[in-house]
């Protein structure tokens, strides 16, 4: 379908009419804010300055894969989509969300390339196990904000994220919240406290730690502005030390405080809570009806 | 008698002046492209950081009327609707609801035409948080649009040929979809 090079002149000229008077910063931040994945199969698609613009690897200093976790199913390779934004930072990214996708070899070229990484968000990134994550924690020297959601992350890897990031500020830690927990568990809670000391934030819903976790915590953790413990429902708290944690936290989230401004509320995500009547041991990682371990029913 | 009046009149001055100076809002008067004029309260002009830097010139009064050629009237008017806001609002410990709805309203009548005008004005005249308010509102017209709706709605032309075409296919094999549908 070629063109005359006339016509094409005339095209470039009149498509110039409204997007031209737009800075090109202004346009990357109109476009950034659409994900990469709407980037990369739509936006960079509309003409060549808004390819030109895409390409930048500005623009992919900050890689937000944010989906509803069905795209899989249409044949969208994230794998390499995350891979080819990677790439298109050039060393630069220093901010990445990883959702409904993800193993332990994209996680190795994601810290391969890029040693500044200052956020990282893992949501339901059931390909990536712990011996992946303690492997690239030495890589993540400058990370600041961590999150790790229904996603596999043992007491132990938290221990070696919490040695090797010395400047973590923020951790979000986020399970299914079972209002019977079957067991007590307070191993989360301890690798927290004795290796993240300067945390700032801190919300561990759905966690199984008991009121002496939750000590701990605040004994080693003296610079906590916010703690969101919403479904952890272990933890028994009196009035008074209610009172006690609310006089030194700002921002204080209880076990039955509302969730309606919880990201993961089953009324504000699509998910479906795991099944009641499913080993709870392993009901945290049971979404949309898919085990971790078997991928699909 | 005079003297009296003298008196009062006296005493009056001492501390007339200050009481009125302190009662007086300080107004800056901005042009637009098309002649209109606007006064700002102080506070509001402020938000703007155009403005703010022009005034804080040492050479520049309060008194000067601020030429502003490369904004329109109507512009001028939403964005001193959205800082009166954010100005309101500052002083406001939970004004996050209302704010949405502001926000909401701000944007409803508003051709797509005109949101990509004002985002451009709101770049020129330098108030980051509208700016980033309205790159957010037009990123919400383009998000799950296919291309050609994105093309049409922003008057944008397909400007690829050939050769670029087959580079973009190239360099996107992660999505099996028909890309001759995109693009052309």
């Amino acid at each position: 379908m070629a063109k005359s090079s006339y016509q094409t002149y005339r095209r470039r000229t009149r498509s110039y009419r409204n997007w031209l008077e737009l800075p090109d910063d202004v346009t990357a931040s109109i476009l950034s804010r659409l994900g990469a994945i709407e980037i990369l199969t739509r936006a960079q698609k509309v003409c060549m300055p808004w390819r030109k613009i895409c390409k930048d690897r500005l623009m992919w200093r900050t890689i937000d894969m944010r989906n509803d976790g069905f795209l899989r199913d249409y044949d969208f390779d994230l794998d390499k989509m995350c891979r080819h934004g990677v790439d298109r930072s050039s060393g630069g990214l220093v901010d990445i969300n990883v959702e409904h996708f993800g193993t332990d070899e994209l996680l190795k070229y994601i810290t391969n390339s890029s040693t500044g990484i200052r956020r990282l968000r893992l949501v339901c990134c059931y390909g990536i196990t712990d011996e992946g994550l303690i492997e690239v924690a030495s890589k993540l020297p400058l990370l600041e904000h961590l999150e790790i959601s229904f996603s596999f992350a043992s007491a132990q890897s938290l221990e070696v994220i919490g040695r090797s990031c010395p400047l973590l500020k923020s951790l979000k830690l986020n399970k299914y919240g079972y209002r019977c927990p079957y067991h007590e568990c307070d191993d989360d809670a301890l690798a927290i406290a004795s290796t993240m000391h300067d945390l700032h934030h801190l919300q561990l819903c759905g966690n199984k730690l008991t009121k002496d976790g939750l000590q701990k915590i605040l004994d080693c953790c003296p610079n906590l502005e916010s703690l969101d413990l919403r479904k952890c429902f272990n933890i028994n708290f009196g009035v008074v030390s209610k009172r006690r944690c609310s006089k030194r936290i700002k921002s204080l989230r209880l076990p039955d405080d509302s969730t309606d401004d919880y990201e993961f509320d089953r009324a504000n995500r699509r998910e479906l809570y795991a099944q009641t009547h499913c080993d709870p041991d392993y009901g945290d990682f049971l979404l949309f009806g898919r085990s971790v371990f078997g991928r699909d029913w | 008698m005079s003297t009296s009046t003298d008196n009062n009149a006296s005493i009056t001055q001492e501390s007339g002046p200050s009481a009125a100076v302190q009662d007086i809002q300080k107004k800056i008067v901005v042009r637009t492209a098309d002649g209109e004029v606007f006064n700002l309260k102080e506070e509001v002009a402020m938000e703007i950081d155009i403005i703010k830097t022009f005034f804080q010139e040492d050479s520049i009064s309060y008194e000067t009327v601020m030429p502003l050629p490369n904004v329109e009237g109507w512009e001028m008017v939403k964005v001193i609707e959205y800082c009166t806001k954010h100005v309101e609002l500052k002083h406001k410990v939970d004004g996050y609801k209302e704010r949405k709805a502001f926000q909401a309203l701000f944007v409803q009548n508003l051709s797509t035409k005109s949101l990509l005008a004002l985002t451009n004005t709101a770049n020129y005249l330098e108030v980051k948080y509208l700016l980033d308010f309205l790159c957010q509102a037009v990123s919400e017209q383009i998000k799950n649009k296919d291309v050609d709706y994105v093309r049409e709605l922003f008057g944008v032309e397909n400007d690829f040929n050939d050769e670029e075409y087959e580079q973009v296919k190239a360099e996107a094999p992660w999505a099996h979809e028909n890309l001759n549908n995109d693009l052309h």
